[in-house]
């Protein structure tokens, strides 16, 4: 086993990173400042449009309207329309290049080998193949804030994602947070799912997401983890095999520490979790000011505490004869296929 | 007529109910059956590494003669009928005994512990010990929810009629948990 990345006092990578921080906001604030100034052509649109239609007349006797009015109005409408989309499209450039300058100062201070993607995130069809929602139309699929990299001797990827359940009265947000994928670290053959237990006692739904599969129920030892968890899978044995006693000790700590729903599924060798957080990764960096201490704070300890999943889960430990990165569905194997923003 | 219904409904009742005790105890009972197997299987696979490490012991541990002897005799005693459950019990945890031992003798030989023989033999024994150990669980686990159904009131009086008794768990001594190689 690899020894666990020490991690730098905030304070330290703040005063380290000062003078970077300093150089982006600069940079954010003076286009922030160009993006105002671009408001000038939808407002001159606007009085133009105005304007038209205040002096617009129609000749009563040759009944013929007032062509110079109608051209005004014609010039004002575009005007607005080429002016916000100039200002949009240049406000979103701008504000991924920042992002991905922000993200990638962040990670490197962590570890500089760790990839930043801000407007890609993890493929739908890795998502599905998790299977945490099997019983619900996944329509919309879409996300930011991927991130990859090699924690020890194990492989991952997380980014944030909104999925969308498509009824026949609408679509529905079926799962939005944080969806992490990892190389597992020891071997296994069948399917495992783990999902928040659905609260209503007796009357509660039990809906076995891999009844197609033959897979049933597993009843685990762990009271604590019984109470917080629901876990289904083709082979019993297989299910205690991968969560020991620690791992469950270790999903019972993550659920409690973040006081949210976590879905975990276990297939082709790697490890998914799904974690209905609500935070967003650098949520409001645009808006606000990275001059301020604890609004990086926030970011950086969000950004650790993903990086810091494969520590918890215990990942790292490599004492079975699966060797790193040889699951059949290697961590990033589709990496052609990362979904784009 | 009312006299018929009322015996039909009074004959009915017992029987469901004892049809469907009957059947939930040969249902678990085969359940605990079919998870026995898989400790076997698990166990088999155990036993399948200790040639490898009688010689391993023998190429690169020669002073340490009394344990590949003892690991050797292990090794031929697993080819034999076992017989009922306890005596199995007894059988690995001896087993589980020299494997401690084998791994203590590994921890005196820093570079016996890096050698690409032992790494592998290593990780092997791990996975066939914490494979065991799930195989374990799962049994416990089948013979719980068995042993539950045969000791509630009422179910137990016809459980004890049927001739249904309560089933011992499966324990082993976990070597690999004692020795800390495995934090599990």
């Amino acid at each position: 086993m690899k020894d666990k990345k020490t991690t730098l006092p905030f304070s330290e990578v703040f005063d380290g990173l000062k003078p970077r921080f300093q150089e982006l906001d600069d940079m954010r604030s003076s286009w922030r400042e160009k993006e105002k100034s671009l408001s000038i052509f939808p407002i001159a649109g606007a009085i133009m449009v105005i304007l038209g239609l205040a002096f617009f007349k129609v000749e009563p006797k040759t009944n013929t309207p007032d062509y110079g009015m109608l051209v005004l109005i014609f010039v004002g409408l575009l005007t607005i329309v080429v002016g916000l989309r100039e200002r949009v499209s240049r406000m979103l450039d701008n504000k991924d290049f920042y992002k991905d300058q922000l993200m990638n100062s962040l990670v490197n201070t962590i570890d500089p080998s760790f990839r930043t993607k801000p407007n890609s995130f993890i493929e739908k069809i890795t998502f599905l193949r998790a299977n945490f929602f099997p019983h619900t139309s996944i329509g919309q699929y879409e996300g930011k804030n991927l991130i990859m990299g090699k924690r020890g001797d194990t492989d991952f990827r997380f980014c944030e994602i909104k999925v969308h359940d498509e009824k026949e009265n609408g679509a529905f947000s079926a799962f939005k947070g944080l969806f992490f994928e990892a190389d597992f670290h020891k071997h296994f053959e069948g399917r495992t799912i783990i999902k928040p237990k659905e609260s209503g006692g007796l009357f509660r739904s039990k809906i076995n997401p891999l009844e197609d599969m033959g897979a049933e129920e597993v009843v685990m030892e762990d009271l604590e983890f019984e109470n917080n968890f629901t876990v289904y899978s083709t082979d019993q044995v297989e299910a205690r095999y991968i969560l020991s006693m620690r791992m469950m000790r270790d999903l019972n700590e993550l659920r409690k520490r973040l006081n949210c729903k976590i879905y975990a599924s276990f297939y082709k060798g790697n490890m998914y979790l799904a974690i209905d957080w609500n935070k967003g990764l650098l949520a409001k960096s645009w808006t606000k000011s990275i001059r301020s201490q604890e609004l990086v704070k926030g970011y950086y300890n969000d950004l650790n505490f993903c990086f810091d999943l494969v520590d918890a889960l215990n990942l790292n430990t490599r004492i079975w004869s699966k060797r790193p990165g040889r699951g059949e569905g290697a961590v990033g194997s589709v990496q052609l296929a990362v979904g784009s923003g | 007529m009312t006299i018929f219904i009322s015996v039909l409904v009074l004959g009915l009742i017992p029987s469901i109910w004892i049809t469907r005790n009957y059947n939930s105890f040969i249902s678990k009972r085969n359940r605990v059956d079919y998870a026995y197997g898989s400790i076997d299987v698990m166990l088999k696979k155990r036993h399948d590494l200790l040639p490898a490490l009688v010689k391993v012991v023998q190429l690169h541990l020669q002073h340490e003669n009394n344990l590949a002897d003892k690991l050797m005799e292990l090794g031929s005693q697993t080819d034999q009928e076992m017989g009922p459950v306890r005596q199995k019990i007894e059988f690995e945890n001896q087993l589980s005994h020299q494997l401690n031992q084998w791994r203590a003798v590994a921890r005196k030989y820093p570079a016996f512990r890096s050698t690409e023989n032992f790494l592998q033999l290593q990780a092997s024994l791990n996975e066939a010990e914490e494979q065991l150990s799930a195989a374990r669980r799962a049994y416990n686990g089948t013979v719980f929810a068995y042993n539950t159904s045969i000791e509630r009131f009422p179910a137990n009086i016809l459980a004890k009629a049927l001739g249904h008794e309560p089933l011992a768990m499966f324990e082993l001594a976990d070597t690999a948990r004692e020795t800390n190689f495995v934090n599990v």
